[in-house]
């Protein structure tokens, strides 16, 4: 490996592991907002996370095992936001609606009757 | 108020005196970097450093202690047991990190013998203080388990939340008493001693912060208890799964077994798939509440624990973890970037959300989404940034000079120091750690200033029981 080697394939990395954040992130707001600009937004950057991938595949000198740990990485991005989001949506199912959307119940509360005893 | 509550905002306000200190110390540190005789033969810059990191490690583990102090009796709606002797203990505590400190700046170091390992520096790496301070640091950690098991056994009762922390805090103990054992050969020694640096802080830690996280979206958002223990459960699983055996890139350079190589990158390198769980958690709350709290600034604190931890721990984690960069990069100040995102974002953020909680809830709520908050919130996180970035730029013009063409040399070292990008990026270091104590002062105003006392809000519980 060579010094520019080095740092071009920490780079990588590092936009790598970035693109799959900013992935994540598009995807949670899309399913949010319903906005087609963030759904485009979460498979641009999936796109982004795919080509450094191939990249960091094709032009760096890691060994083969890193190669196919970044190559799985990108099965594994691809699905943490939907299966998350899905989690999150079921265990939030059937707690009061007050937790499941809205602001907080009591928004202006100070003290909400902690310190009485049960 | 319950007295352990009254115990937790004094572990509270230690906690942030000494996040002050740790900047303090911090800006002195840097200052040496752009002018290398600062303080030359009265104050030399390996004890600046010291004080710096043991400020880190004080300040987080004096907030943890003070946030479980807060949430433990209203979890049991009962006072903590054995908590008069916790009360002493956080004076015998204060005036022991005192003492210290005062030995680190007045007497810096001594011969090496047994007098300067008991009295004056252990000599260890991050666990630098004298054995009498480390012994003093074991007893209060085991009056603290004390505390919190034998008030779940009085209360008769535990909750998901608690039972984690429990199990958490055997390990908790358990691993500090890693800092005691010499070993006179050195891969033993580090081998042993990562087991305290780095699973204490990426084990322990991260159960510790799961935990007062898990109590704070309670009481911040009303978050429901079943969703908050199910996450819980998830996130200590992941983190646990992917950071005890992430252990292994720490022992890819001290005369280890090849194998760690590749156990150490491959679970390292898995770290950052549950801090996207966690952003992606996150995005799902501040949705779910439109971005709107009664307790604002605790609630933007929180938000900035999730995406800090990610990119911090994450994201500049992944960048250096596997072996064949990190044989350059290991111990640069790319290293130095990665510790400060990641200990900002994943344990900084959550401490000052605790804060604001605490302030929310021993005071009246009026006035507490102020303009100060927000100038503390962008200036500690811009100058955190500033600085991370700032350092991950001069580590990387060290890793490619000094480490890749100059081959690790100290005439290589030398060399480096005049480099301009090194250079530099150090005055830019100097500058956002700048930005970053304005921002503390804001914060420190911020929280004396907001929301005054009101008596009537801090009854004794068993008055408020008897109305």
């Amino acid at each position: 490996m060579t010094p520019r080697t080095m740092l071009a394939t920490a780079l990588m990395l590092g936009v790598f592991v970035t693109a799959a954040g900013a992935y994540g992130l598009c995807y949670c707001l899309a399913r949010r907002s319903d906005r087609l600009v963030l759904k485009i937004a979460a498979w641009a950057s999936y796109a982004a996370l795919l080509t450094l991938a191939v990249a960091i595949i094709v032009l760096t000198p890691l060994h083969a095992g890193w190669k196919i740990f970044v190559a799985a990485s990108c099965g594994a991005y691809v699905v943490i936001p939907p299966v998350t989001w899905r989690y999150l949506t079921r265990i939030h199912r059937g707690e009061n609606p007050s937790h499941a959307a809205g602001p907080a119940k009591h928004p202006n509360r100070s003290v909400p009757g902690l310190y009485r005893r049960a | 108020m319950y007295r352990a509550q009254r115990l937790g905002l004094k572990y509270l306000t230690a906690s942030t005196v000494m996040f002050g200190a740790m900047v303090i110390f911090g800006l002195i540190s840097s200052i040496y970097f752009v002018r290398p005789g600062f303080l030359l033969n009265t104050f030399n810059f390996s004890t600046a450093k010291i004080v710096h990191i043991n400020g880190l490690i004080i300040w987080l583990l004096m907030g943890f202690i003070g946030s479980i102090y807060w949430f433990l009796p209203q979890e049991l709606q009962c006072e903590v047991e054995g908590i008069g002797l916790a009360e002493i203990l956080f004076w015998v505590f204060c005036a022991a990190v005192a003492v210290v400190v005062a030995i680190f700046i007045f007497v810096q170091y001594g011969t090496a013998s047994e007098f300067s390992m008991w009295f004056i520096n252990q000599g260890r790496k991050y666990v630098e203080a004298p054995r009498w301070a480390a012994i003093g640091i074991v007893v209060v950690a085991a009056v603290f388990a004390y505390n919190v098991i034998g008030t779940a056994i009085k209360a008769r009762r535990t909750t998901g939340i608690l039972t984690v922390l429990i199990a958490d805090l055997i390990p908790l103990l358990a691993l500090y008493l890693d800092a005691f054992p010499e070993m006179s050969n050195m891969s033993a020694d580090l081998f042993w001693w990562w087991w305290l640096v780095h699973l204490w802080v990426e084990a322990t830690w991260e159960v510790l912060i799961g935990c007062i996280m898990a109590w704070t979206l309670i009481h911040l958002v009303d978050a429901s208890r079943r969703v908050v223990e199910s996450w819980l459960y998830v996130e200590v699983a992941l983190v646990l799964g992917t950071g005890i055996l992430g252990l292994g890139h720490h022992y890819f350079w001290i005369g280890t077994p090849h194998y760690w190589l590749a156990i150490g990158g491959f679970f390292s390198a898995l770290e950052p798939l549950p801090l996207l769980g966690m952003v992606v958690h996150a995005v799902y709350d501040a949705g779910e509440r439109h971005l709107q709290a009664a307790n604002r600034p605790a609630f933007y604190w929180t938000l900035a624990e999730a995406f800090g931890n990610f990119i911090g721990a994450g994201v500049w984690g992944f960048m250096m973890t596997l072996p064949q960069i990190n044989l350059y990069s290991h111990g640069t100040q790319w290293t130095a970037s990665h510790g400060h995102f990641a200990f900002w974002g994943a344990y900084g953020c959550g401490v000052i959300a605790v804060l604001y909680l605490v302030v929310e809830r021993s005071r009246a709520s009026t006035g507490l989404d102020g303009r100060a908050w927000r100038w503390s919130f962008a200036l500690l996180n811009i100058g955190m940034v500033g600085m991370a970035g700032a350092l991950l730029v001069a580590g990387m013009d060290q890793a490619f000079f000094e480490r890749a063409i100059g081959g690790s040399t100290w005439s290589a070292f030398l060399s480096m120091q005049g480099r301009p990008w090194y250079n530099q990026s150090m005055w830019a270091r100097l500058l956002f750690g700048l930005i970053f104590a304005a921002g503390y002062a804001v914060l420190v105003y911020d929280l004396l200033s907001i929301a005054k006392p009101v008596e009537a809000r801090v009854r004794e519980p068993l008055a408020a029981a008897g109305a």
